[in-house]
């Protein structure tokens, strides 16, 4: 009997469905798949003093087309943290049901991380058609209560119905923190009974993650984000994730025993280092470069060895690291240097969370090294390379920084971002025209972040690779001959980068009659950044503010004499302006065209972005304006 | 596909498989710090030596053999694109039984050495269903350091193989060895100018085949040729004895009659009965429609999963489960065409990027891609493609040979290369210019045949729900920031219209400021940006590889751009371009741009084609003129001057 009742239950719903699908296809016209309903749920028991954590999830997915069976490929990631405990699997059809039989574990190979422990098993549904519903239950195993799985809802299909809830027995302390519910049905409830709460969430009508997002999804996708912040076992207060002090004191134990191994080579190194030098700042930054230059950045993410610095010396030995090894390099060697550094923990612009609001290791996913000059912290980042001493590395602009004083004591800082006057390109051309080619040379400037990036666009430059100014300036036309380059200035140490050359492009004018056309302005920065279509509903992330100065005189030929100048322009906004001006030399044979762009923000909202769409517009329009000369 | 031919070669060849000896191989205990030239320093990284040694070896009183090979490369790092391209080590375990030794170390320019510490290295232990790797990062490395690097494994005992001696980087020394018990016979053959390989008795009754080679450039990696498959490279077989080549294709033939070919329908009643369902409404007229009716039916059915799973090879467990490997999705149509009584060849290739088919040595890399070629309809159908139709052959493989099996016997033929007049993007713009609001409005109707209405068809069955603008963007107005879409429809965008080449269409209009300068008080128009961002060969350093393109194809414009009232257009003879290349008194490919006035209205008539699918080395230069002259045409402009 209970065979047919059970039977009598999956017709039925299938039945059901089928009934649905019209429905549904109606309702989600642009969706070849939809999850009906998202269950996840984490259960905290605790024995003996120790804490059992076990997640479930039941996924069931409703395929409205048979167009992209590739739906059916899924996957569950797992690693050292978190191991599936069980899985299974099944397709539902109105007459069959069909087991997943086969899954395989694959490693997760993500792009700049040479080694983790992040394994997934991957299986394809069987059977699936129009009308299909597939089944996914799995069970996880967490091992460390401070990695509690977060749900964050990140699906390529829209969901119909999220049930997101924790229970925990009423001696351990949950806490949670959300975003981004505000924008969808979502309701919350606090289930208590004798010796358990539950905190459940239900999302209705979740969209899918939406592909126009400029920054990070973490910034809009719903997050249901819970943690431990302690637990009592026979009268003791154990703490977990308590608050930052909490979270402080975990990251300290995890590094009390690092640089266990002799570490005298290393500090021999450092003192012949800084031999003979006296000021502090001298030291620091010889020590920054040296670890900048000689150590390789290669990430490792294996288990809590990811939330662990390396050895020291072991790093200065092997010449690779990744960022917490780097920052512990450096950190050990200023302090042989004797310099007050703390290591640092951060979370980079991809992390859209505050220490106070979120205690936990989501916050943050980078170290670096703080070192207290003249009474502010700067954030010495050795990953970075070429990044000049005194900068932070561009994507922890804005972002706290965990600076670790002593055992005990930590201070938050906000890195601060760096002003667009620190981080510009300026070039100065002379211009002249030998028939139909335009001869140039050029004088560049770049400092800060601008000087970063063409200092990473060198590194990987190819020898052969003759246009590689074209494109790393955005200067000149794709026929432009560039030769005769001159690097200057080149040294890690140099807060200048310093590039001549000479340029020649064929054809450049257009020649009308008694006409010569010519467009002066050699730079092509800005031109393809109009945001567009569905971009425009989405913030848009300026990696650094910059400001760019373009000085160009050229020449007028003997027989010609100017005929056209195109008239000044600007765009002024707060976050964003350019001014362009033309000068006519009073023995009128050199016209000079002064172009200035500054961009002072690290992000257009999209209340700004018609402005910024106008700005962008303005500046090429005034960017391709022509010169006439007429033949005297 | 890879994995499924692997499969079937194991399979085929492991009965042959026989033994050779080992030999070990170490490195010298004081490594020398090599001098270079400063040509050599130039480079980021560069190989001092790479050797190769093949070892097959028979234990002693026993029948089996066993496969020892062992890769040592000294290689000089000058600058930290060579350490970045050289710190990470990825040793693949895919046929690996045991790892005899792995070693790494160091050597600085003052003698200082590091050498590799074995704990560090880790393991993937399946990484795309394609094995597992021994991984490791080099320790110690920086610029001005060379590293040596020396690994041993025991392999699967398989009697082919091939070594790839050129690589990105340059190698001053290269040394392939290939040792053996003489009881086993050999063949090489070298590609690409690998030179023959010397032959010596070596003591033991063994003999080692042994080709150096000196002075290796780097491969570039070039546009509009084929770079990895003109690297440097040889293929061998070791074996008790060597089948003559038709033997070893005769065998393949068999396996792939037993495996696909001579599948009963009549054994898969279900399958047939929900394929005779799923086409029971739609038109049979023809065996192109059945062809494409079975095409439909297994590519909205079935899901093709990459799986080493035997299960999914068989056609009972891929009807009831609607999912199959790479394999089993060939067996599938197979299984149906028989049903239906078409006729087709099953055709092994491979991909001419990567390798040339080569009939006249048999080896694994001829077999990478798996195709049903349609004698009398002339075109294909790729099986693993999830828009399946019948087609012309993949870009891939045209040109190239490959081998047409079929229940009558095999052959070797060139796959054909689809005629230039079948692979068209043609164009017919009307662009209105607005001198008030200084804004362009254009007009085009679009047709894409061949291979360009395939990839069309295949985008927009993705994007019309996912991203339509996206898909606009990229078809219509590429290149153009700001084109403000005012109508844009798409007609014949049906998958199996490809059968006739019926052309995919679309109709649209667009608003852009971009396209207009304003000088003082006259206009410049900037048509030429209408028709996309094109490639351009402007900045180049000398070329290496010769001439290889994916397909012939044309694009054909044509303009009519009325002249603004109150306006004369100015600078119209720069619009014309002539260029053509002849190769034996064709035309090779060419560039031809023309205009003429008529009531006003400027017509402007251009073509771009690209006739012949190689062309040699000598003909870069010239080439270079046509794609640039296309480059150069999308950069031109009408000056409309106020009267």
């Amino acid at each position: 009997m209970k065979t047919l009742i059970l039977l009598f239950a999956i017709f039925s719903s299938a039945f059901c469905f089928s009934q649905n699908l019209e429905i549904y296809q109606t309702q989600y016209p642009k969706d070849d798949v939809i999850t009906l309903s998202l269950n996840n749920h984490i259960d905290i028991t605790e024995s003996n003093g120790n804490l059992s954590i076990k997640e479930t999830v039941i996924k069931k997915n409703y395929y409205l087309t048979n167009q992209r069976l590739s739906h059916a490929n899924e996957s569950v990631s797992y690693n050292t943290f978190n191991t599936i405990k069980s899985i299974d699997a099944y397709t539902e059809n109105k007459d069959s049901k069909n087991n997943v039989s086969n899954f395989e574990n694959l490693d997760v190979i993500r792009n700049g991380i040479f080694f983790a422990d992040q394994k997934k098993k991957t299986f394809s549904f069987p059977n699936v058609k129009e009308g299909s519903i597939t089944t996914l239950k799995y069970v996880k195993t967490i091992s460390d209560p401070h990695f509690l799985p977060s749900f964050i809802i990140s699906d390529n299909t829209p969901i119909k119905t999220a049930i997101l809830s924790i229970s925990f027995p009423n001696n351990v302390d949950v806490a949670y923190t959300t975003f981004n519910l505000e924008a969808i049905d979502s309701n919350f409830e606090i289930i208590k009974d004798k010796n358990k709460t539950t905190y459940k969430w239900t999302l209705n009508s979740v969209p899918k993650i939406n592909s126009n997002y400029d920054f990070h999804p973490l910034y809009y996708i719903p997050q249901v984000i819970v943690y431990i912040k302690s637990y009592t076992t026979k009268g003791d207060l154990q703490p977990i994730l308590s608050d930052t002090a909490g979270l402080y004191a975990w990251y300290k134990s995890l590094i009390n025993n690092i640089n266990t191994t002799d570490q005298t080579e290393l500090k021999n190194t450092t003192l012949d280092l800084i031999k003979n030098m006296n000021s502090e700042e001298e030291k620091i930054k010889k020590i920054y470069y040296y670890v900048q230059r000689v150590i390789n950045y290669i990430a490792f993410e294996d288990g809590l060895n990811g939330f662990i610095p390396r050895d020291a010396f072991n790093i200065y030995s092997n010449k690779y690291g990744d960022c917490k090894d780097m920052a512990n390099l450096l950190n050990e060697m200023l302090h042989y240097a004797g310099i007050d550094s703390y290591l640092t923990w951060i979370g980079t612009r991809q992390r859209p969370y505050s220490y106070t609001d979120l205690p936990t290791p989501m916050t943050d996913n980078h170290m670096i090294t703080a070192v207290k000059v003249n009474n502010e912290y700067l954030f010495l980042d050795a990953t970075a390379k070429y990044l000049g001493y005194g900068f932070p590395s561009p994507f922890i602009q804005g972002k706290e920084a965990l600076i670790g004083l002593s055992d005990t004591d930590f201070k938050i800082i906000k890195v601060p971002e760096v002003p667009a006057s620190l981080n510009s390109m300026n070039i100065i051309s002379e211009l002249e025209l030998d028939n139909e080619t335009l001869i140039g040379h050029h004088q560049v400037k770049l400092t800060g972040f601008e000087k970063l990036y063409m200092h990473h666009k060198l590194e990987r430059k190819d020898n052969d690779d003759i246009g590689f100014l074209e494109s790393a300036l955005k200067f000149g036309k794709k026929r432009t001959l560039i030769k005769d380059v001159v690097y200057k200035n080149i040294e890690l140490e140099k807060d200048t980068l310093l590039i001549d050359f000479n340029t020649e492009t064929e054809r450049y004018i257009k020649r009308i009659e008694n006409n010569i056309y010519l467009q002066p302005h050699l730079n092509f920065s800005l031109k393809s950044e109009i945001i567009k279509n569905e971009k425009k509903d989405f913030d848009k992330e300026i990696k650094y503010k910059y400001q760019k100065s373009f000085i160009t005189t050229l020449s007028i030929p003997e027989e010609y004499k100017l005929q056209t100048i195109p008239e000044n322009s600007e765009f002024n906004h707060p976050d964003f302006n350019f001014q362009i001006r033309y000068k006519l030399s009073e023995d009128s044979k050199t016209l000079q065209i002064e172009k200035h762009i500054t961009v002072n923000t690290l992000k257009v909202e999209v209340k700004s972005i018609n402005d910024w769409n106008n700005f962008i517009k303005t500046f090429n329009k005034a960017s391709k304006q022509s010169i006439v000369l007429s033949n005297q | 596909m890879r994995t499924f031919l692997s499969t079937l070669l194991l399979i085929f060849i492991s009965f042959s498989a026989s033994a050779q000896l080992y030999k070990s191989h170490d490195w010298v205990e004081d490594q020398e710090f090599y001098e270079l030239t400063a040509a050599e320093q130039e480079e980021s990284s560069i190989a001092i030596m790479e050797k190769y040694l093949i070892q097959y070896y028979q234990p002693v009183l026993k029948k089996s053999f066993r496969l020892f090979e062992t890769k040592h490369s000294i290689i000089r790092i000058n600058t930290d694109k060579g350490i970045k391209n050289h710190n990470r080590v990825y040793i693949p375990m895919r046929n690996v039984k045991q790892v005899i030794d792995i070693k790494a170390r160091v050597t600085q320019s003052n003698g200082e050495v590091n050498y590799l510490d074995k704990n560090n290295i880790k393991e993937l232990e399946n990484v795309k269903n394609s094995g597992g790797y021994k991984i490791f990062a080099i320790e110690g490395v920086t610029t001005n350091s060379q590293l040596e690097i020396i690994y041993t494994l025991e392999n699967n005992t398989i009697n082919l193989g091939s070594v790839v001696v050129q690589k990105d980087y340059p190698v001053k020394e290269a040394i392939v060895i290939i040792r053996k018990p003489r009881v086993l016979k050999y063949r090489v053959k070298g590609y690409n100018g690998f030179p023959s390989m010397q032959t010596e008795k070596v003591a033991g009754k063994k003999e080692a085949l042994t080709a150096t080679l000196y002075n290796i450039d780097g491969m570039t990696d070039e546009k509009s040729a084929s770079p990895t498959a003109n690297r440097m490279k040889v293929s061998y077989q070791v074996a008790m004895g060597i089948p003559s080549d038709a033997v070893m294709w005769a065998r393949l033939e068999a396996n792939i009659k037993t495996n696909y070919v001579d599948i009963r329908p009549r054994r898969h009643n279900a399958l047939i009965n929900d394929y005779k369902k799923f086409v029971e409404t739609k038109s049979k007229d023809s065996s192109a429609e059945i062809i494409n009716n079975i095409c439909e039916y297994i590519t909205t059915t079935y899901n093709v999963i990459h799986t080493p799973s035997e299960e999914l090879f068989q056609l009972k467990h891929i009807f009831a489960q609607k999912q199959a490997t790479e394999g089993g999705i060939i067996r599938l149509y197979t299984c149906l065409l028989n049903s239906e009584n078409i006729d087709y060849e099953f055709v092994l290739t491979s991909d001419r990027f990567k390798h040339k088919f080569d009939s006249t040595f048999f080896s694994r890399s001829n077999l990478q891609t798996a195709l049903l070629f349609f004698k009398n309809e002339k075109k294909y159908v790729e099986p693993e493609d999830i828009n399946a139709r019948l087609n012309f052959a993949p870009t891939e493989t045209i040109g190239n040979q490959g081998l047409f099996i079929s229940a009558n016997g095999r052959r070797f033929s060139k796959i054909e290369t689809p005629k230039v007049e079948d692979n068209i993007i043609q164009r017919d713009y009307s662009i209105s210019v607005d001198p008030e609001n200084l804004v362009a409005t254009v007009n085009c109707n679009q047709k894409n045949t061949g291979y360009r209405a395939t990839s069309a068809r295949g985008a927009y069955k993705y994007l019309k729900t996912k991203d339509i603008n996206e898909f606009k963007s990229f078809t219509a107005a590429n290149g153009i920031e700001d084109a403000e879409f005012r109508t844009f429809e798409v007609e014949n965008e049906m998958l199996s219209l490809a059968v006739n080449n019926t052309p995919i269409g679309f109709d649209y209009s667009y608003e852009a400021e971009s396209l207009i300068d304003e000088v003082n008080e006259d206009i410049m128009l900037n048509f030429g940006k209408v028709i996309g961002s094109q490639n351009e060969l402007y900045q180049e350093s000398k070329r290496v590889n010769p001439i290889e393109l994916n397909s012939l194809i044309a694009y054909k414009y044509t303009f009519s751009i009325p002249i603004p009232d109150g306006y004369e257009a100015k600078g119209l003879d720069d619009i014309i371009i002539n260029r053509t290349v002849e190769i034996k008194n064709e035309i090779a490919c060419q560039f031809l741009s023309s205009y003429s006035i008529l009531d006003n209205v400027i017509t402007i008539n251009a073509i771009e084609s690209y006739n012949r699918l190689t062309m040699p080395l000598d003909y870069y230069d010239t080439y270079k003129d046509i794609v640039n002259a296309a480059y150069d045409f999308s950069k031109k402009s009408i000056l409309f001057k106020k009267i």
